[in-house]
This record gives structure tokens, C-alpha cells and sequence, in this order.
């Protein structure tokens, strides 16, 4: 897997590498259950702080797409895949909205109608 | 992609590399000599130690992660990620994607002698190769060698 990160860009480094691995999850490129490089190793290859990466992969945890084992490291949840492809059809519902010209409310709205 | 990485960006590459048949045939063997040596007459003490051996030589050495960027490598043996290796970006003069056979690597798993270097080879097949600046070459199964390559050349 393929880690890309921006030093100049806006967006805070863990958000960056938390983007990663969610790109990597909806792409298949992780599979469900597979080990992710330990934090201090993903650390030194991108030259940032161990604490960056611990901080994006507690995120993830949080969110279920990650989870971490006793002696067996961090891994890919088995509802990481779920997560990921319903996460990328509500940002291509964001993205189709604003095309349209929906604001934030109105695709609220739209969507406390369909559930 | 290709081109030199642009200033401000930092690129990684890890990898997980296992060999699947290694494994479950060492981890077979070894379990079948642990319980020969249960059920044998007179209890081998030998044939017990030897199926251990193999068990737990099997799994550790027969999975490889990987972890490259542009201050070096890290290589991580097995699900305890021991032995550990790490070859600084000072240490390493070129990275090339090479196809290895059976032949070249002299055998899967962890392997050194003076002529063909270190070899840190879990299957045959695209291989990371290390030019040392001291002379040695290190081979290294990872998943996909050219973007091992451009993560640790920046190219």
C-alpha cells in the first residue's frame, strides 16, 4: 500500500493518513482483517512523529473501521468494507448535491425523507 | 505514477508478503512430529523439541511486512514481527525491482552468505533489491517492488 502525505497542504497529517487508509479500505486495496504497518515503522518511513500515526488509527478505531488486538497489532475491522462503501455513496450524494445547487439542510432534509 | 515526488510530499509504501504453502505445510509437519512424539513408546524428548521447532520456525519465517520511505527500510519477520532489520537510507546506494527464481534466492526465508548477501525472501516472483554501499545486495519479498522503489528513491 501506497501512503501519500502533504506537508504544505491545510489538512492536519493524521487526517491525511486516516484519508489513506479509508481510500485504501473502499478500493480494496485492504482487505478485511489485514495488518497494518506498526505506528513507529509507518512513522519513520513518512518522517513524522509516532504519535501522527497512533492519533489517525485511534481515530479509525473509533469509527469501527480499525481494531486493535493484544499481540496481533492494529487490523482492518470486518465492517471496515460496509463503512467504506456507504461512506463513499453519501460523498457522491454530497458531491451530486452541490453540483445541483443543494445546500447542507436541504440534503439533510432529503435524506430524513428517505429513511 | 511516476516523476520525482514534489517538494512538500512524503511518500510510504508498506507491504505484507506471505507464503501461504510454507506456512501450513511447516506448521503440518511440526504438529504431526509433536504428536508422534506424544504417542511414541518411550516419549522422544528429541522428536518433540524438533516439532516445536519446525512449528514455530514455519510461522515466524514464512510472512514479511514491510515498511519503505525515503529514510530506508524496515523489515518485520512473522506475526511477532521478529527478527526486525532495518537498512538506512545512507546504507542503501540503488533500489530496482528484480524477478527472483528459487535458484537465485537459495531457499525461502532468512538467508546470508558472504557471495549472495542477505535474503529476506518469503516467495520467488518481483522482488525489492537493495544495493548496499558496502558492496552486499539484500533481497526483500514486498508486494509491489516499484512503488517500494519510488518510496525510498523519492522517483
Amino acid at each position: 500500500m501506497l501512503w501519500q502525505i502533504d506537508t504544505a497542504a491545510t489538512v492536519s497529517l493524521h487526517d491525511q493518513i486516516t484519508g489513506c487508509i479509508r481510500r485504501a479500505v473502499a478500493e480494496g486495496e485492504l482487505d478485511i482483517g489485514e495488518r497494518l504497518p506498526p505506528a513507529r515503522d509507518l512513522a519513520e518511513a513518512l518522517r513524522v512523529d509516532p504519535n501522527t500515526v497512533l492519533a489517525a488509527y485511534r481515530r479509525l478505531r473509533t469509527e469501527g473501521v480499525l481494531e486493535f488486538r493484544r499481540g496481533r497489532g492494529v487490523r482492518v475491522s470486518e465492517t471496515a468494507v460496509q463503512q467504506a462503501a456507504v461512506r463513499q455513496a453519501a460523498q457522491a450524494l454530497v458531491t451530486a448535491g452541490r453540483q445541483h445547487g443543494y445546500g447542507r439542510a436541504e440534503l439533510i432534509r432529503l435524506i430524513e425523507e428517505l429513511t | 505514477m511516476s516523476g520525482p515526488i514534489p517538494d512538500g510530499k512524503r511518500v510510504a509504501y508498506s507491504s505484507w508478503a506471505v507464503n501461504w504453502i510454507l506456512a501450513i505445510s511447516g506448521a503440518a509437519i511440526g504438529l504431526v512430529m509433536v504428536l508422534l512424539s506424544i504417542f511414541l513408546s518411550g516419549r522422544p524428548l528429541g522428536l518433540l523439541i524438533g516439532g516445536i521447532s519446525v512449528l514455530v520456525v514455519s510461522l515466524q519465517f514464512s510472512s514479511l511486512r514491510v515498511t519503505a520511505g525515503q529514510n530506508g527500510v524496515i523489515a518485520r519477520y512473522g506475526p511477532f514481527g521478529q527478527p526486525r532489520f532495518r537498512f538506512s537510507r545512507d546504507s542503501i546506494s540503488e533500489a530496482a525491482s528484480r524477478d527472483v527464481t528459487i535458484w537465485d534466492v537459495g531457499g525461502l526465508g532468512l538467508h546470508w552468505s558472504p557471495w549472495r548477501g542477505t535474503r529476506l525472501t518469503v516467495r520467488t516472483g518481483p522482488t525489492l533489491q537493495l544495493s548496499m554501499v558496502n558492496g552486499c545486495t539484500v533481497l526483500i519479498s514486498v508486494a509491489d517492488p516499484d512503488y517500494a522503489v519510488r518510496a525510498i528513491t523519492g522517483r
